[in-house]
């Protein structure tokens, strides 16, 4: 190994992070290359340096006010059932199909429910009542496949982002 | 409604409460001072403290996994702090500030005013770690993140890579960089007290 790859070992490992052969590669080139003796050395005297320097002191009255703050915080953070709700809200499909999706129900609703009763009253199959019954199936799929196709354009949409960022980086 | 919710809060803040205890008591110091090191400014280190414990607190329930709750931690820290940056180089791109040159030199002002100790060894030792705060002040942000980490903190490299969400290589680079630009500045230092000392042999024996 060379030198700079004997610093590299010195400085980025403590002992107890290196390998039994790279621990004796170094001990070996130490004992015969004297910058990277002193390198060690001058890394030893830092360590020592560090566990003397003086530390910055956390004022009191901080420490107080801070742990205050928080058990105040504590007492006023939300139940875990608006959180629930919370997350149900944040879930990626955007407002405007949740806001289409509603009156697709209720105009699915009020069609069909005098279709449905007029076919269970009589027992034929009119012209009307198929149209309706197309309607039904038709939205019933729709209702299915919305989130389905949304989620699918939304992680095609990422992958694409990620592609953009790594030609980016590259 | 109301009364349930309150109900249920409390019991999640019966929860909270002793493991927030438990960080507080064991975390403080350790986040305060690196803070301090992130900052290197002790009215920001202050505010980045309390927004980072109210972040904490705020997390804590989705926080499960106990056993790495001391990386999680130091990991919000960064993040803010990272944050923070992000918005003052914004402010300073709007206002055409050049805070930067000032930002670059300042030392870690809150060590200076610490007692010296009277033995010479000790003192030695205490002047020494004085020079480590100023060069470690000196530091790119990158690279006194990763020493700051590795060798106050004692994190592991697997851990810092984690927290700074980097690669391990280059985590080491990172640290290995910081090393050897330490090193440069504290033999400047060396050699600034050396020519001192050798200025007031000078004048001494030019004056007998």
């Amino acid at each position: 190994m060379q030198c700079k790859d004997i610093e590299r070992l010195i400085i980025v490992s403590s002992e107890e992070e290196l390998s039994p052969e790279e621990s004796k590669a170094v001990e070996q080139h130490l004992e015969h290359c004297a910058h990277c003796a002193q390198l060690r050395d001058d890394l030893e005297k830092i360590r020592l340096g560090i566990t003397t320097m003086p530390k910055p002191l956390l004022p009191p009255n901080l420490a107080q006010k801070t742990r205050q703050r928080c058990l105040d915080e504590i007492r006023l953070q939300p139940a875990p059932a608006k959180r629930v709700f919370s997350r149900i809200r944040s879930y990626p499909v955007p407002i405007y199909v949740w806001a289409a999706l509603v009156p697709l129900i209720i105009f699915t609703v009020l069609l069909i429910a005098p279709v449905i009763k007029e076919i269970r009253l009589d027992g034929s199959l009119t012209f009307e009542s198929a149209a309706a019954l197309t309607l039904l199936i038709q939205n019933a799929a729709m209702l299915f496949f919305a989130p389905i196709l949304i989620r699918r354009y939304r992680s095609q949409r990422k992958n694409m982002n990620g592609f953009k960022m790594n030609t980016n980086a590259s | 409604m109301d009364t349930c919710s309150e109900e249920r809060s409390h019991e999640s803040g019966q929860i909270i409460q002793p493991i927030f205890d438990d960080l507080y008591t064991k975390y403080q110091n350790d986040v305060f001072s690196f803070a301090c090191y992130l900052t290197k400014n002790r009215g920001e280190a202050e505010d980045l403290f309390q927004e980072a414990w109210l972040r904490i607190i705020k997390k804590l329930p989705e926080k499960v996994n106990m056993q790495r709750i001391k990386s999680w931690i130091f990991t919000v820290v960064i993040n803010l702090h990272r944050d923070e940056l992000r918005k003052k180089r914004i402010r300073r791109l709007y206002l055409f500030q050049k805070s930067r040159a000032h930002e670059t030199h300042e030392a870690f002002p809150f060590l200076e005013d610490q007692s010296l100790s009277d033995s010479s060894n000790e003192a030695n030792q205490i002047e020494m770690g004085k020079d480590i705060n100023q060069a470690l002040a000196l530091l790119p942000n990158r690279q006194r993140r990763v020493f700051v980490l590795k060798e106050i903190a004692g994190f592991r490299q697997a851990e810092i890579s984690n927290i700074l969400g980097i690669p391990v290589g280059t985590v080491k680079s990172l640290m290995y960089r910081a090393v050897k630009r330490l090193r440069q500045e504290l033999s400047k230092y060396k050699s600034k007290s050396n020519n001192n000392e050798a200025l007031k042999c000078n004048v001494k024996t030019s004056s007998a």
